[in-house]
């Protein structure tokens, strides 16, 4: 073995690796000659942070390097171990990190260099570039408490900030509707609907005041007076021995004098009794305090390529639909104001009956404080899906600010009935799904007139509906 | 054709002292106890009710000055079915200051279900479930035991209540500060359901609809029932709250009166039950019903009848008729067939289509007068009255034998507590303690 070492640079025959340490600055484009790098620290937040710079790099000669461990330090963060390559014990792991970065380079090869469309297709690329050139089968989860969400997808997370893993959740669904991977469950998890945190302190609390101050009782049954009653009713300051409050006779043996048919609850901060406690999950990323059938549910699953995704690697990406496919057509307000524009220009040459219309949910931001802002989203999508399964071909919309929903409606005859029907419709299927949402929809409508501009028009009706 | 000119002979040459004998137990413990004396008791009733009309208007107003917070405590099990109706007919209540409690004792059906719903919608303002069934009493109890109102109006979850149901109540306790209950006034809501509701419609009309404002006019009202009646917080906290029935509504209303409270009926305050509509549940609910009579008249209560320290005049009167004509009167009836029998063994055929004759426009005319003192549902009483004559042989025959058996299960063989509407642990123990 021709071994060859300098401070930073060592190399075995042909293979050179760049060693980094705590004590040197380096920029990474300089260090793309190099076939690997060989980390020389024991400082596990160190190592940690060079690991997942590599591994996170966008370029494809840094990130599909190889990364191997001077020493065997001992690293608390497990996902660490998925990032590096092996370890340098002594001389003769040189060579082993040699033949490794070799390969992996001959492999690197094969790799297509086309990325997948969409936002998450380069990150995708990155994973599956790792996973071919390591002869990894699978994207399996490690448990990882750096995680927002409390998993960890090496190859895909260290794209990602440790509070943006959720975002690899979406990336890793995306590529399962792509057909690329194929999922093999492991576990479901429960996320805060605001932020997608994973860490929720899940309490008990009043139903009334939402307060976790609770206590609960047992509740005591006396068969022979049927006086019932908490178990503090019972209990006597000088004696361990239970007493009816009723007809005073001491109670001896559960199930012959007595028994506890149920729990009853306390609240202390309001003073209320309840059987039933509420769960709520607190996020501690976010504080968002939310019932817990408002959380989010998420599959924690290993994942396979499928021939597709193999295929995909070594002839490129062939990719169907975007991230941010929607069955419900929501113009972008400019695009909406610029068709407005055509329409009130059309309005001055024919006769019609088109109309401007807005509708404003007044309370959608204490909803979302309540819910979540995953919950609003989707209350909003299938308020939108209402309103589009009303709508005409020509008939548009958009949404501005996420509470006012604006479309123009063609040749409709009773506009102000069309209208109290949609939002009559819109105000049950709140009902149907949220019993305890009090939702407020105003809404107003102009009929379109050339002397008017897109702008004037829409502020007319806000007007209308928020100060008058 | 014989035979009806024999009967026709028998009726017109009977003379007064022959019929008098013949049909003394008609003429003295029906005709002059249940229509003379009711009906003399009636028309004071009317006077005084209008004397006493000031007051209670003065009485009306105090309770809407101040109005009260009122617990509402409805303990029951598998009665989901009823809750929605029920919360309904409250919501729709002229006084609504209530705090409404339902109880559920361990319903095997969607009554827990049904019963959170409510609670979560704000319907109801507690729903409180014993996983374990412990019996009415417990129910209800527990209910108590939550309870913040100054008054507490127990109610029965299949029944609907008028919409002053609630408010007419509560007024006698602003006229009579030693009124420690009320009574509410009991009809049928399936009247028209089958024969059996319709003969317990008129019973209903007869025995609580009138007979109640007599008893309670002379003090001897005894049971506020437990499909609609309202109590002091205190009072009824005093006494301990409801004991281990069967029978609970007419134990708690004795329990108060030994305390020395007053309690009063209120026909103004109406409320409609659903009562079984065939004989054989009829006949199973009223042998509960008569057991329980022996069982707390005659034995838990029996020191009524006593000169002890909580000895009151109205308490033994009351309990003296409640025993006479319920209990002496109906083993006195077979004394009297059997008068009849031994002795006019000849004429029998003739005294006893007499008797159904006469007992029939009894009824009738009885059911025609006193339903000028009832309240509400004309339309009902119109539809009602050709069951009338069929009161004979329902009060008469039906009712009498099943409360001749009940009696007799309870004197011999104490067969309340096995009664399965009580759980057995709670009537082993009461057993134990014999209460």
């Amino acid at each position: 073995m021709n071994l060859n070492s300098t401070n930073s640079v060592v190399t075995v025959g042909k293979v050179s690796f760049y060693k980094i340490n705590d004590r040197i600055d380096f920029f990474w484009n300089a260090l793309m000659v190099y076939d690997g790098f060989i980390i020389d620290s024991s400082n596990a937040v160190f190592i940690r942070t060079v690991a997942r710079e590599i591994r996170g790099h966008h370029q494809p000669e840094i990130y599909l390097k190889g990364i191997f461990l001077m020493g065997n330090p001992h690293l608390r963060d497990k996902a660490v171990y998925s990032l590096i390559d092996g370890f340098i014990l002594a001389n003769e792991d040189l060579r082993m990190a040699a033949n490794r970065s070799q390969d992996y380079f001959l492999r690197s090869l094969d790799i297509h260099s086309s990325t997948p469309s969409g936002v998450y297709g380069a990150v995708i690329k990155k994973a599956f570039d790792l996973m071919y050139t390591r002869q990894n089968k699978m994207l399996a989860p490690i448990r990882d408490t750096h995680s927002i969400i409390g998993y960890n997808f090496p190859e895909l997370s260290m794209s990602f900030e440790d509070n943006e893993e959720p975002q690899v959740l979406d990336a890793l669904d995306w590529a399962e509707r792509e057909g690329l991977i194929w999922p093999d469950f492991q576990e479901r998890i429960y996320v805060c609907s605001s932020c997608s945190g994973g860490f929720l302190s899940f309490r008990e609390v009043c139903p009334h005041c939402k307060s976790s101050n609770v206590e609960g009782e047992d509740l005591v049954h006396h068969f022979p007076c049927a006086y019932i009653g908490p178990v503090s009713d019972f209990q006597m300051e000088d004696s361990s021995v239970l007493n009816c409050p009723k007809c005073n006779k001491d109670l001896h043996h559960i199930g012959v004098d007595y028994d506890k048919p149920a729990v009853i609850n306390h609240c202390n901060n309001c003073d209320s009794i309840f059987q039933d406690v509420y769960v709520k999950a607190k996020c501690m990323n976010c504080e968002s305090d939310m019932d817990v059938q408002y959380l989010k549910s998420r599959n924690i699953n290993a994942y396979k390529l499928t021939k597709k995704g193999r295929l995909s690697i070594t002839k490129g990406y062939e990719t169907n639909v975007t991230e941010n496919e929607l069955d419900i057509t929501l113009q972008p307000l400019d695009t909406f104001m610029s068709l407005l524009k055509y329409d009130i220009i059309r309005e001055g040459r024919e006769l019609g009956d088109d109309a401007l219309t807005g509708i404003y949910f007044e309370n959608l931001d204490d909803f979302a404080l309540e819910y979540g802002d995953f919950r609003r989203q989707t209350l909003i999508r299938e308020i939108a899906l209402i309103v589009q399964q009303r709508m005409n071909d020509l008939d548009y919309m958009c949404l501005e600010q996420s509470n006012l929903l604006w479309i123009v409606v063609h040749d409709v005859k009773n506009t102000e009935r069309a209208l109290e029907n949609l939002v009559k419709e819109i105000k049950e299927l709140i009902e149907l799904n949220l019993s305890s949402v009090k939702l407020t929809i105003l809404f107003e409508y102009t009929y379109l007139q050339t002397a008017s501009s897109p702008e004037n028009c829409m502020l007319d009706l806000k007007r209308k509906m928020l100060v008058e | 054709m014989n035979l009806f000119t024999e009967f026709y002979s028998f009726i017109t040459n009977i003379g007064f002292e022959k019929f008098f004998r013949y049909f003394y137990f008609f003429v003295v413990f029906e005709f002059f106890r249940f229509f003379i004396l009711e009906l003399l008791v009636l028309f004071y009733w009317l006077g005084a009710r209008r004397a006493r009309r000031g007051a209670m208007a003065e009485a009306h107003l105090e309770l809407m000055a101040r109005r009260p917070l009122v617990s509402v405590v409805i303990p029951g099990k598998n009665e989901g079915k009823h809750l929605f109706k029920l919360v309904e007919s409250l919501r729709k209540q002229t006084y609504t200051n209530l705090q409404i409690i339902i109880v559920d004792d361990g319903s095997d059906d969607d009554t827990a279900l049904i019963g959170r719903n409510l609670e979560r919608r704000g319907y109801i303002d507690l729903f409180l479930r014993n996983d374990v069934r412990g019996g009415k009493a417990s129910a209800a109890n527990l209910a108590l035991r939550y309870s913040r109102g100054e008054f507490i109006v127990a109610l029965d979850a299949d029944c609907n209540y008028l919409p002053d149901a609630i408010e007419k109540v509560l007024i006698p306790f602003y006229y009579d500060k030693d009124i420690g209950g009320v009574g509410g006034n009991v009809q049928v809501y399936n009247y028209n359901q089958s024969v059996a509701t319709a003969l317990q419609a008129i019973e209903y009309y007869d025995t609580i609809s009138v007979g109640r404002i007599v008893s309670s006019e002379l003090s001897l009202y005894r049971v506020i029932s437990g499909a609609f009646g309202a109590f002091r917080k205190d009072a009824i906290d005093k006494i301990g709250g409801w004991d281990v029935g069967p029978g609970m509504d007419g134990d708690i209303s004795v329990k108060l009166k030994k305390m020395g409270y007053k309690i009063k009926f209120e026909p103004a305050a109406v409320c409609r039950t659903n009562v079984p509509n065939t004989f054989k549940k009829l006949a199973k609910q009223r042998l509960r019903w008569d057991k329980s009579l022996i069982r707390f008249r005659l034995r838990k209560h029996l020191d009524v009848f006593f000169p002890t320290r909580m000895f009151i005049w109205a308490n033994f009167f009351s309990f003296l008729e409640n025993v006479v004509y319920n209990v002496l009167l109906n083993f006195k009836w077979y004394f009297y067939i059997g008068d009849m029998v031994m002795n006019f063994i000849s004429f029998l055929p003739f005294i006893f289509v007499t008797n159904i004759l006469m007992y029939a426009l009894y009824n009738i005319i009885k059911y025609l007068i006193f339903g000028l003192f009832r309240m509400n549902r004309m339309e009902a009483i119109i539809y009602l009255l050709p069951y009338a004559p069929l009161m004979v042989f329902y009060s008469g025959y039906f009712l009498r034998i099943v409360r001749t058996r009940a009696y007799f299960n309870e004197f011999l063989f104490k067969a309340s507590y096995d009664d399965s509407w009580n759980p057995a642990k709670s009537s082993r123990a009461a057993k134990a303690l014999r209460i």
